[in-house]
C-alpha cells in the first residue's frame, strides 16, 4: 500500500516539475521565434525606407507564430549586463509568458508619453536586480531608430495598494518586474520599478 | 586445497543469511543518510531565500519608513541636513480656508515651517494633494524671496526649466513611490528663519449614502510646549528654537470651513476634531465650521461630514461664480433617497463580452463569473442578449430576447462554453450591439444598456470611439474593465460617449460585489433623458459641460458646469423619472459667490476639446484652443505644466552676502505638478520556483515511503526471538 502511495507521489512529482519547467522552457524557447521576426521586421523596415526614402511609414508588425495575439514593438538592449530583449505589445499574462511586454497604452515609442515595460522576475526580467543607478539602457523601436536611457530612479511599489503614477509628459522608459526577487511565490503585492530618462 | 578451501568458505559466508542482512542494514542506513542530507540541502535551498528576501523587505521597508517618516498625510518640508541625511519638519502654524459650494472645495492653506538649524539649507516642500485635487496657486515666501506656481505653457515653462536645470537633478534611492504628492523644492532657506508657503487648490467631496465627505490632508506638529506623548522630530527642534517658536506659539492651527452644500443638510460632524457650527442662512444649507478651540492638528487628518436631509424627489442645487465678465455656473443634481423600488425601467440589455486570447486565465474565469452574476439579477421586465467575439462574433439569439427562466438558462450555458482564445475584433460587435432589433414584447420605452466586458486591450481606439459618437444617442454604455492592465483609458472614453459608466475590477474577489453594484446601479437611474433649457433671449452663448448629460442615478449625484455671457438666473430641467415625466425650475441667485467653478467648467472643456480631436478635429486649432482656456483659467491640461519660478521681491540694498544670495537665486528653482498617469501593474512572476520545488519535494518523499515500506516488511520478515 505504501508502495503504491509512494509511486503515485513520486508520479505526481515528476508532472509537477515537468510542467514547472515547462514555463520557464517557454519562455526559452519563444525568446528564439520572437527574435527571428524582430530581425525579420527591422530588415523589412530597412528595404522599406531604402525604397522610399521617407522615415514616416508605417512600421511592421510580424507575429512570431501564426496564432500569437501579439508582435514584438522594441528591443531594449542592456551593455554593461550584455543582455537583450525584444519586447512585445500587450502586458496581459499571455504575452508576458514569452517575453517582456509594453502595457497599454503605454506602449507608443517616439511620443512624449512614457514607455512601460513589464517582465516577469524569475524569467525574462531577472537581470533586472543587477541594473543599478545611471545604467544606460537602448530601446530600439519598431521603426529602427534607437534612443538611449539613463536609469535615473529605482522604486519598490506596492501593487496591491494602488495602481502606478506616471508623470505623463516625460518620455520615460519604465521597466516593472515583481520583487523580491528571491521570492518564489507567483503571487507578489510589490513591483520594482526602474524609471530611466532620455538621454 | 587451501585456497580452494579459503575460497569455498568466504563465498559460503558472503552469500550466508548473515551477511545478506548485515550488508543490507548498512545499504539501509546509508540510503537513510542519503535521504536525510538531500533533504536538509532541499530545505536550505527553500528556506534560506526566503529568509534573505524577508530580512531584505525588513530592512528595506525600515529605510523607507525612516526618509518619509510615516506622516506622509500632511504638508512638510525636508531638510537637506548633513547630519541625518532628511529631517523632516511639520509646519509650526497651519491655516486652513475652505469654501464649499456644493460637492466642490476650493481650499486655501497657509502653512509656517522653521529652519531650526545654525546653517542655510535646502528644503523640499511636500504635499499630498488628495484625489482629483488640481493646484491652482502655489507661493512660497522665504528670506526675501518668493517663490510663485503659476500653469505656463510647455514651452515657455520648458524653456525656463532648462534655465534652471543647470542645478543638476539628483537620483532618488530606493524609496516608496505615492501618488499624487505635490512636491516643490525651495533652496537657501537661511538659518533660524520662516518658510511661508500658501497652496490654493480644488478638490472634490466624496458623496456615499447620502453623506458628504470633506478630508483635508492637514496634519501638524503640536506645539513646542505641549505633552504630545509621541514628541515628532520637528518637535524635538522646535524646542531648539525656542525664540522663533515663542514669537509663533499665539498663533495656532485654524481651520474655517464656509460650507453651502445647495440643499438641505443635517448632521455636520467631524471625526478627527471638534468644530463649532454657526448657521449662516435660514433653510439650512449654509454654516461656517470652525475649530471648537486652541488645539492642534497634530498627526491627523481633518475630515467633515454631513449629511443630506432625505427627499423623495430629485433636487437641483446651483452656485455660480463671476470671472473676467463670464459667469460660471454650477448645477448639482442630487438624486433622490428612495429605497430601490418597484418601479423600474424596463431595459434592453446587451452584454458584450471579449473571448480573445488576451483574456486567457484569470480574465476570462472573472468575466465570466461577472456575467454569470449579471444575468441572475435581470428582471422579467427586460430583455436580453449576449455578445461574444473573439476575431469573430458569438451570439447567444439573433436580437434581444426576454428574460425568461427558460433563456437564461439558455444564456448561463452559452457563457459556461465560453472560450479565451484568438484576436480582438471590437468594432463587429459594437456596432451589432448599436443597431440590433429588440425582441417584440418589449415596450417601446425601454433603454438600450450595453454592458461591455473586456480587457480593452485594442489598438483601434479611435475607430471605435467615432462609431460611438457617430451613433444614435440611444443607449448607454457600461463598461467593466478586467484582468491586472485593462485599457482604462479607452474604457473610460467609451463610456462617456455612451453616456454611461466604467467600473474597472482588479481583483477576482471583488467581481461579484463590483458587478452587482453596477447592475443594482444601472437597475434604476433616477432620472434619465435629463435636458436642460435656458432662457435663449438672455443667453445666446451658454457653454454646457458635459455635453452629453448622462442619466442620473441613485446615490450618485451629477455636476454640470455652465458659462454664460450674461448671469443666469433660472433653469428648466427636464426629464423623465420611472412613472412620470420630471420637471424642475432652478431659480439661481448670484448672491452666495462660489470659488473654482471656472476651473471646474475649464477641466471639463478641457477634457471635451481633446475628445473632439477623435472625432477628426484640426489638432493645431485644438491645441491653441486648449492653451488659451487652461491659461485663462489656471487649470492644467497636455498642453501646458504647472511651474514655480523664484521671484525676488525687493532686492535689498548692499551686503556681500545679498549679491551672493542673488546670484545662487538666479538658479530658479521649480517644480512641476503632473498630471499623473496611472498603470495597473500586470502580475510579473511566473512562480515556476515554487512549483519546481513542490514538485522535487514530492519526488523526495517516495523514496522515504519506500523506505518505511521496506523496514515493515522487515520486520514482518524477522523471526520472532
Amino acid at each position: 500500500m505504501l508502495r503504491l502511495i509512494a509511486i503515485v507521489l513520486m508520479l505526481v512529482g515528476i508532472i509537477v516539475c515537468a510542467q514547472a519547467s515547462w514555463l520557464p522552457a517557454k519562455a526559452w524557447l519563444s525568446q528564439h521565434l520572437i527574435n527571428a521576426s524582430w530581425q525579420q521586421a527591422m530588415k523589412g523596415q530597412q528595404l522599406k525606407q531604402a525604397k522610399q526614402q521617407s522615415k514616416s511609414s508605417k512600421p511592421i508588425a510580424i507575429k512570431p507564430w501564426p496564432w500569437a495575439d501579439t508582435f514584438p514593438i522594441a528591443a531594449l538592449d542592456f551593455q554593461r549586463l550584455d543582455k537583450n530583449i525584444v519586447v512585445l505589445n500587450g502586458g496581459d499574462p499571455t504575452t508576458l509568458a514569452f517575453s517582456a511586454g509594453a502595457v497599454v497604452p503605454f506602449n507608443q515609442t517616439d511620443t512624449n508619453s512614457p514607455f512601460v515595460v513589464a517582465g516577469h522576475r524569475d524569467s525574462h526580467f531577472a537581470f533586472l536586480q543587477d541594473i543599478i543607478l545611471k545604467d544606460v539602457i537602448s530601446l530600439t523601436n519598431a521603426h529602427g531608430r534607437t534612443q538611449l536611457y539613463q536609469v535615473e530612479r529605482i522604486d519598490i511599489v506596492d501593487a496591491s495598494a494602488a495602481q502606478l503614477a506616471l508623470p505623463a509628459d516625460e518620455a520615460n522608459l519604465v521597466l516593472i518586474t515583481c520583487y523580491p526577487f528571491e521570492g518564489i511565490s507567483d503571487n507578489e503585492d510589490e513591483r520594482y520599478v526602474i524609471t530611466a530618462t532620455p538621454l | 586445497m587451501f585456497n580452494s578451501n579459503k575460497k569455498l568458505i568466504l563465498i559460503d559466508y558472503q552469500n550466508s543469511y548473515f551477511y545478506q542482512q548485515k550488508r543490507k542494514k548498512l545499504r539501509r542506513k546509508y540510503y537513510k543518510i542519503m535521504i536525510i542530507i538531500v533533504f536538509l540541502a532541499l530545505l536550505s535551498a527553500v528556506i534560506v531565500p526566503l529568509a534573505q528576501a524577508n530580512t531584505d523587505n525588513t530592512e528595506r521597508h525600515s529605510q523607507i519608513n525612516s526618509t518619509t517618516n510615516g506622516l506622509i498625510h500632511g504638508p512638510q518640508l525636508i531638510f537637506d541636513h548633513p547630519d541625518s541625511s532628511q529631517r523632516v519638519a511639520l509646519p509650526v502654524d497651519l491655516n486652513a480656508q475652505v469654501k464649499v459650494s456644493g460637492l466642490v472645495a476650493y481650499v486655501n492653506v497657509t502653512q509656517v515651517f522653521i529652519n531650526p538649524y545654525n546653517m542655510t539649507l535646502e528644503g523640499k516642500y511636500q504635499f499630498p494633494l488628495p484625489e482629483n485635487a488640481a493646484i491652482k496657486h502655489l507661493k512660497v515666501n522665504v528670506a526675501g524671496t518668493e517663490i510663485i506656481g503659476e500653469i505656463m505653457e510647455k514651452k515657455a515653462a520648458k524653456a525656463r526649466y532648462k534655465k534652471a536645470k543647470t542645478q543638476g537633478k539628483k537620483a532618488s534611492l530606493v524609496q516608496q513611490q505615492r501618488p499624487n504628492l505635490f512636491t516643490n523644492n525651495i533652496a537657501n532657506i537661511p538659518a533660524q528663519s520662516r518658510v511661508v508657503v500658501t497652496l490654493q487648490f480644488i478638490m472634490p467631496v466624496t458623496f456615499d449614502k447620502n453623506q458628504a465627505t470633506l478630508k483635508l490632508p492637514l496634519a501638524m506638529t503640536a506645539r513646542y510646549h505641549s505633552d504630545n506623548a509621541q514628541p515628532s522630530p520637528a518637535e524635538e527642534d522646535s524646542a531648539i528654537i525656542v525664540p522663533i517658536a515663542n514669537a509663533l506659539a499665539k498663533s495656532q492651527a485654524s481651520i474655517n470651513i464656509e460650507l453651502n452644500a445647495g440643499v438641505e443638510i443635517t448632521n455636520i460632524d467631524s471625526n478627527s476634531h471638534q468644530i463649532k457650527v454657526q448657521q449662516l442662512n435660514h433653510d439650512k444649507s449654509s454654516y461656517l465650521i470652525t475649530l471648537a478651540h486652541e488645539q492642534t492638528l497634530a498627526n491627523s487628518d481633518f475630515t467633515l461630514s454631513w449629511q443630506l436631509q432625505a427627499n423623495e424627489k430629485p433636487q437641483v442645487s446651483s452656485f455660480t461664480e463671476k470671472v473676467a465678465d463670464e459667469y460660471f455656473t454650477l448645477l448639482t443634481f442630487f438624486p433622490p433617497q428612495v429605497e430601490a423600488t418597484t418601479n423600474t425601467f424596463a431595459r434592453d440589455i446587451i452584454f458584450i463580452i471579449d473571448t480573445s486570447g488576451s483574456m486567457q486565465g484569470n480574465s476570462m474565469t472573472q468575466a465570466k463569473a461577472s456575467l454569470q452574476q449579471a444575468i441572475s439579477q435581470l428582471g422579467k421586465n427586460d430583455s436580453f442578449n449576449i455578445i461574444a467575439f473573439d476575431n469573430s462574433v458569438d451570439l447567444l439569439f439573433p436580437m434581444t430576447n426576454m428574460a425568461s427562466d427558460y433563456n437564461i438558462g439558455q444564456a448561463q450555458q452559452f457563457i459556461k462554453n465560453l472560450n479565451a482564445d484568438g484576436g480582438t475584433e471590437m468594432y463587429r460587435p459594437l456596432s451589432q450591439a448599436l443597431v440590433m432589433a429588440r425582441a417584440a414584447q418589449q415596450t417601446q420605452q425601454a433603454i438600450r444598456q450595453v454592458v461591455f466586458i473586456t480587457d480593452g486591450a485594442v489598438s483601434n481606439e479611435f475607430e471605435l470611439m467615432q462609431l460611438l459618437s457617430g451613433a444614435q444617442q440611444k443607449f448607454r454604455l457600461f463598461t467593466v474593465g478586467i484582468g491586472a492592465a485593462p485599457n482604462g483609458y479607452f474604457m473610460k472614453k467609451a463610456a462617456q460617449f455612451g453616456r454611461g459608466s466604467y467600473v474597472f475590477i482588479q481583483n477576482s474577489a471583488d467581481v461579484q460585489r463590483q458587478m452587482s453594484a453596477l447592475m443594482a446601479k444601472i437597475n434604476h437611474p433616477a432620472i434619465s433623458n435629463i435636458e436642460l433649457i435656458f432662457d435663449s433671449q438672455v443667453h445666446q452663448e451658454v457653454e454646457v459641460y458635459p455635453k452629453r448629460i448622462a442619466d442620473l442615478y441613485l446615490g450618485e449625484p451629477m455636476q454640470i458646469a455652465v458659462k454664460s455671457k450674461l448671469p443666469i438666473t433660472s433653469v428648466q430641467v427636464m426629464g423623465n423619472t420611472t412613472t412620470e415625466p420630471w420637471y424642475q425650475q432652478v431659480i439661481i441667485d448670484d448672491s452666495s459667490s462660489a470659488h473654482g467653478i471656472s476651473t471646474l467648467w475649464a477641466r471639463r472643456k478641457i477634457a471635451d476639446l481633446l475628445d473632439t480631436l477623435v472625432t477628426g478635429a484640426d489638432k493645431q486649432q485644438v491645441k491653441a484652443q486648449v492653451i488659451s482656456t487652461s491659461l485663462a483659467h489656471q487649470t492644467l491640461s497636455p498642453y501646458t505644466s504647472f511651474i514655480a519660478v523664484e521671484k525676488k521681491i525687493v532686492p535689498l540694498p548692499l551686503m556681500a552676502k545679498n549679491s551672493l544670495l542673488s546670484a545662487k537665486s538666479k538658479l530658479t528653482n521649480l517644480a512641476k505638478a503632473h498630471e499623473n498617469l496611472m498603470v495597473a501593474m500586470p502580475k510579473t512572476a511566473l512562480g515556476w520556483h515554487q512549483q519546481l520545488l513542490i514538485g522535487l519535494l514530492l519526488i523526495m518523499l517516495a523514496p522515504i515511503l519506500l523506505c518505511f515500506a521496506a523496514r515493515r516488511k522487515s520486520y514482518a520478515l524477522k523471526p520472532k526471538s
